[in-house]
């Protein structure tokens, strides 16, 4: 079952006695073995301070512990009595669920009336008969990546869990800068809601404070400004393109988007002179859609002859950037100035 | 006496002397500058200014810690540099060198530690002294030299105050040189040198030296008609007995001192209506009277590009050309320009 | 017995000292105050920024013994013993870069379970983490994954890319920025104040400009410079330590070239020579000052885009008037081919003379700029309906670049609409935009549309009221429609810039003003383009 559907669902359903949590985005095993957790906890009001917390919990390494020990760990009855349950977490489990085969079986036919077992892998076998077993009952959890198109609202989600909103611009800013690994994410929203303070909305500007710069919208307001000759402008934008870099890797980490840019113009220019629509531009070249007018209006300012020339002027530069002992800055700085001639 | 073996850094000792008696010396310096210019003499220097007990700006020679340091027994100066048959500075000995600073001094109130040629410093080694070049215990001096301080980590030279030697004015290399033989003939060369004694010795070399008349005949006189003869006669001067590497540094001093007298003609020719010859700071000043019938028949564009072939050329020994193709190629080429007839292409 | 340089006397020891890395203290100071201190931060970022500063007072702030707080009391044991380097029972500064091995980090391991002593915090800062070996992180891991409540990590690294991602993912990451040149000489300024130095403003520029961003190098500077120099410190004083050449003789070395003056400046490369100036940082500063022209010549005098903006801006002008922006490029690219190519002291010498004489002899114009700035001129003569006196054919020469069939194009379209004054185009934008767009409207009144040179419109606001050309220039949306506007006006995209003038005086006088502007810039062009036929003339008798 896929996450989120398990997100949605564990809190009406009777807890399982086994569960298989595997997939690669660790931010959603966190998150599914704290939801288990939460369903087993137990109140102590005996010291200062009444607390809850999971009392027979154990956790082993699967690559440290063997079946056997597992097992009976699982089918010791809990210390603390009537009621009190106990989960036995093991992590990387992936080759003790591969050599448990036959015992898993059993183990799902008869468990014990008290433990719940949960066994974390980073990858299972999808034609694995235990796995088929517990996937139509419901206790295998994949937390698999967040597709692109899902990450969006993930990101919406996580802000609001702080408390917060985001603009969908400065969602960009994350997506583009950070990419698509959960844990990677909550970290920097955790510190942009800090930085927010009293403030409610996480405007671009925080983002790039913090973050880094839309880099896709920062290369089309580039090409923008070169093609509308306008090298003030032009020169501003590479500076904030190159504030975040490390100095000595500005034009290797600059000049690869702008030449994917560039042979995106020229694409794009060669389909709307054979007379094709937007739509093709936006379908072919996979343009996102906020950039598409952009696009569409940047082939007209440009000739032809300007796209390929500036295009080799491009690779000139790469190449001297590689070989020539020339401060970067001078040398994207002179690549504008060819541009905007 | 001490300081007085640094030639002609007196911005340079002076900062120094400055900085001692003014109690203000920092715990890290790098020398920088090009080779050959007394880096590594003046950090000892240094630190036997520091160690003398005479306690003040100039070290005395003669007591018992100037001679230490003279000797090299001083305990408290410890000199790091690229290990026998090694090409760099390992973390080996950065960790050894860790573990002294942590001691105590032995005999004098400081420890000097030396990096020569920092620069060689494996990226291990330079980011394992970072910690202590920047916060290291109280009393410790490091003296970093490098001749090229683009290649040292900008996190190392961002821990130290940069020093930068200049290079030895022309006078300074002549009269150093003028010691070994009779340089009157060739003081224009001490100006190819650039500053620095290393490159002076390179010059001064016996088989240099030897041939340079006879070089200079071949250039001016024969007008390089016969090339290959004057090609021969290269290769001959540079033998093989010491392996291809020094025939090609060898082969490096010629054409450098023929790029030095094209260079020559060509300032001759752009600038003498408008300067005397001392103001051109030409390297062959002896030849001066020749250059006005020379340069009649060349234009500034033809020299240029002489200037060019030799560069390629100097180029394609680094690239292990084949050497006699090198050379006859070059003056195959330089004939071809002389005479007025940009043919090859 | 040791002096204790500036980069370490001045070690911000508070949030508030801390230079350039606001929006990093500010979330590291709500952290704090809301109870929300994450358990493993990474301070990433270039040398001499301060991550090792923030991390230290990051402890400090959890550590101290009024603390938690944002401003640690500096006072405390705990505060005291950080900031003075000494041993801190909780708070352990490991150098990632020497103890970087398995059993380093074994012991760490060993240790964490232990509680801290005497602070609320154990504290773990490692400088250099990148530096630690792949098994010291993978046992480092098993900590970070389920550290205690009372244990805190806080790595710094100037090499980030070098983490692992598992390492990555655990910890709140902060990349700190280079610190811009006003902030480094505001700080300067301070410290100077507080040592009592006198130093110009000009040479704390120089300073600052030299650090690159690096407030530890920019420090370090001004140490060596008060021992240096005596008295006030001066530009001339920065330029002689660092072995630059003062800026008036860059500037000097370009005019000869101007002035087709070989001896002179070869002259003048020879002085540099005798007062032992660093080559390969003349030909930079030659580079950047070339770039600066470029700059005036391609952006106008815009002293934010400068490299060194207190450099006289008339004398800018003109030496960036008289060379093209052509030959500009040609000279740097000529210049760094001098970088590129000499292996050592003597080639760079000779390499750097060839380059003058080439560079005092090089053709400024080359004919086909000639050609394409006559064209440009008699278009404009011709749209104020005055005949060319002469017609030149240039089709032969005429430079790469436009295609002519998409000129054709264009000059079909302007023709099939009514031609249309810029004045009339933008009174008409204006009415349609107060009829349909109200909110548009109401910015852009302020603004009037000038047209420089083909096809190419420049958008002006007021020098006073800024926003509306901010907007615009960021806001592409708003844009697109407004060039959508003008499309359907002119009957052309147009390229649309923006800028900012100066506010005329008399408001009254202003279109007047405007004409004259014109006329005036009509004029010159011409004759410019004269002095240009007659320079080139001149030019081919020269050669030799």
């Amino acid at each position: 079952m896929d996450f989120l559907h398990f997100k949605n669902r564990f809190q009406r359903e009777k807890i399982l006695p086994l569960y298989l949590v595997y997939g690669e985005e660790e931010f959603f095993v966190k998150e599914a073995l704290s939801l288990i957790k939460s369903r087993l906890l137990t109140d102590d009001s005996t010291g200062p301070v009444p607390i809850r917390y999971v009392a027979g919990l154990t956790e082993m390494d699967g690559e440290e512990t063997s079946l056997s020990t597992v097992l009976e760990e699982v089918r010791t009855p809990p210390l603390f009595g009537k009621g009190v349950r106990k989960l036995v977490i093991v992590y990387n489990a992936e080759r003790l669920f591969k050599e448990g085969r036959g015992v898993w079986e059993n183990y799902l036919a008869s468990p014990p009336e008290d433990s719940v077992l949960v066994l974390v892998c980073k990858e299972v076998d999808s034609k694995d008969k235990t796995y088929e077993k517990l996937r139509r009952k419901g206790g295998s959890i994949n937390c698999r990546r967040l597709k692109e198109d899902e990450l969006g609202l993930w990101i919406q989600e996580r802000v609001r869990h702080y408390g917060k909103q985001i603009t969908l611009d400065a969602l960009h800013i994350l997506q583009e800068n950070i990419g698509s690994k959960l844990l990677l994410l909550d970290g920097q929203i955790a510190k942009l809601a800090l930085y927010l303070g009293s403030r409610n909305r996480i405007e671009v500007s925080d983002a790039e404070e913090l973050v880094g710069y839309d880099r896709q919208h920062k290369v089309f307001d580039f090409t923008g400004a070169v093609a509308r000759r306008d090298a003030t402008l032009a020169l501003r934008i590479l500076h904030q393109l190159m504030a975040f870099m490390k100095s000595g890797e500005e034009a290797q980490t600059i000049i690869p988007p702008l030449a994917w840019q560039f042979r995106r113009l020229i694409r794009a220019k060669r389909l709307l002179s054979s007379g094709e629509g937007r739509e093709a531009v936006a379908s072919e070249l996979r343009v996102p859609y906020r950039f598409l007018q952009d696009l569409v209006n940047q082939t007209q300012l440009f000739s032809k002859e300007e796209l390929e020339r500036d295009y080799k002027f491009l690779l000139e530069t790469d190449i001297r950037s590689k070989t020539d002992n020339v401060d970067a800055r001078l040398l994207l700085e002179t690549l504008v100035f060819k541009f905007c001639k | 006496m001490s300081f007085n073996r640094i030639l002609s850094q007196t911005l340079v000792v002076g900062y120094f002397q400055r900085t001692i008696s003014r109690e203000r010396l920092a715990h890290a310096y790098l020398l920088y500058g090009p080779e050959g210019v007394g880096k590594a003499l003046f950090a000892r220097e240094l630190a036997k200014v520091l160690f003398c007990q005479k306690k003040g700006t100039e070290a005395c020679d003669l007591c018992n810690p100037c001679r230490k340091v003279d000797s090299g027994t001083h305990p408290d100066l410890r000199w790091v540099a690229p290990l026998e048959g090694k090409r760099d500075i390992g973390i080996g000995q950065i960790v050894e060198l860790e573990t002294q600073v942590y001691l105590k001094p032995l005999e004098a109130k400081r420890k000097v530690f030396v990096l020569e040629d920092a620069d060689k410093m494996t990226a291990a080694a330079a980011n394992c002294l970072l910690k202590t070049l920047e916060e290291p215990p109280p009393g410790t001096l490091f003296l970093l030299t490098t001749a090229s301080i683009h290649s040292l980590y900008s996190t190392i030279v961002s821990r130290c105050q940069k020093v930068r030697f200049h290079p030895l004015p022309t006078n300074v290399v002549k009269r150093l040189l003028s010691e070994r033989l009779d340089w009157q003939r060739y003081k224009g060369l001490a100006a190819l040198s650039c500053g620095s004694l290393g490159r002076a010795t390179k010059l001064m070399e016996e088989k240099v030296i030897t041939h340079i008349d006879r070089f200079l005949e071949i250039i001016q006189e024969s007008r390089l008609e016969d090339c290959f003869s004057i090609s021969e006669e290269l290769m001959e001067w540079c033998p093989e007995t010491k392996g291809l590497e020094s025939r090609r540094s060898l082969l490096r001093t010629w054409l450098d001192l023929l790029l030095a007298y094209y260079r020559d003609m060509l300032l001759y020719k752009a600038g003498s209506s408008e300067c005397t010859s001392g103001e051109l700071e030409l390297f062959y000043e002896a030849l001066v009277p020749s250059f006005k019938a020379r340069t009649r028949e060349l234009s500034v564009d033809t020299l240029l590009q002489i200037l060019e072939e030799i560069i390629a050329a100097t180029e394609g020994l680094y690239n292990n050309a084949n050497l006699n193709l090198l050379l006859d190629n070059l003056f195959l080429r330089i004939v071809d320009y002389e005479k007025g007839g940009v043919l090859h292409v | 017995m040791t002096y204790t340089v500036f980069a370490r006397k001045y070690r911000p020891q508070t949030f508030e000292e801390v230079v350039g890395q606001e929006a990093v203290v500010t979330t590291l100071k709500n952290a704090l105050l809301q109870g929300r201190v994450a358990h493993a931060y990474l301070f990433a970022g270039p040398r001499g920024v301060g991550k090792t500063s923030i991390a230290r007072i990051l402890a400090k702030c959890l550590n101290c013994q009024k603390g938690p707080t944002g401003s640690p009391c500096n006072e405390c044991d705990s505060c005291r013993c950080i900031s003075e380097g000494r041993d801190h029972m909780d708070v352990i500064e490991i150098d990632g870069a020497s103890n970087r091995g398995i059993d380093e980090i074994r012991n760490l391991r060993k240790n964490v379970g232990i509680c801290p002593s005497s602070s609320p915090y154990k504290i773990y800062i490692i400088d250099e983490v990148h530096m630690l070996t792949r098994e010291a992180f993978n046992a480092l891991l098993k900590t970070l994954e389920e550290p205690p409540s009372h244990v805190k990590f806080f790595f710094a690294t100037t090499a980030p890319h070098k983490l692992p991602e598992t390492i990555l993912s655990r910890c709140q990451r902060f990349d700190l920025k280079n610190i811009s040149l006003e902030d480094i000489v505001n700080r300067l300024k301070q410290l100077a104040k507080k040592e009592k130095i006198e130093v110009e403003e000009e040479a704390l520029r120089a300073i600052a400009r030299y650090a690159k961003g690096g407030l530890r190098d920019s420090q370090s500077l001004l140490d060596q410079l008060w021992v240096f120099s005596e008295g006030k410190i001066t530009v001339a004083d920065v330029q002689g330590l660092l072995g630059a050449v003062p800026e008036e003789k860059v500037a000097a070395l370009v005019e000869r070239l101007i002035q087709k003056d070989a001896p002179g400046a070869v002259k003048i490369v020879h002085e540099t020579l005798k007062e032992g100036k660093d080559w390969d940082a003349f030909i930079e500063q030659i580079l950047w000052y070339l770039r600066d022209l470029l700059v005036v010549s391609t952006c106008g005098y815009n002293s934010e885009l400068l490299e060194n903006p207190w450099r006289e801006a008339q004398f800018l002008k003109a030496q960036s008037q008289a060379l093209s922006r052509e030959t500009l490029m040609a000279m740097i690219y000529m210049l760094t081919e001098v970088k590129r190519r000499a292996r050592d002291d003597f080639q760079q010498r000779v390499f750097l003379e060839m380059a003058v004489i080439k560079l005092a002899m090089m053709d400024f114009h080359p004919l086909s700029e000639i050609l394409a700035r006559l064209e440009e001129l008699e278009k404009k003569l011709s749209s104020r309906g005055v005949v060319p006196a002469h017609t030149l054919n240039c089709e032969s020469v005429k430079d790469t670049g436009d295609s002519p069939q998409e000129e054709a194009l264009i000059e079909k379209e302007i023709q099939a609409s009514p031609p249309k004054s810029i004045e009339e185009a933008w009174t008409q934008l204006l009415e349609k935009l107060h009829r349909e767009r109200q909110s548009t409207w109401s910015y852009l009144k302020e603004g009037r549309l000038r047209e420089d040179g083909e096809g190419e419109l420049t958008l002006e606001f007021p020098k006073d009221r800024p926003f509306p050309k901010k907007y615009l220039e960021t806001n592409t949306q708003e844009r697109t429609m407004l060039e959508e506007y003008l499309t359907g006006i002119l009957g052309r995209r147009p390229r649309l810039k923006f800028a900012l003038y100066e506010r005329a005086a008399v408001a009254g006088g202003e279109a007047t003003k405007d004409a004259l502007k014109k006329e005036e810039k009509g004029k010159s062009l011409a004759e410019k383009a004269m002095e240009i036929f007659e320079g080139q003339v001149q030019k081919k008798g020269g050669l030799p």
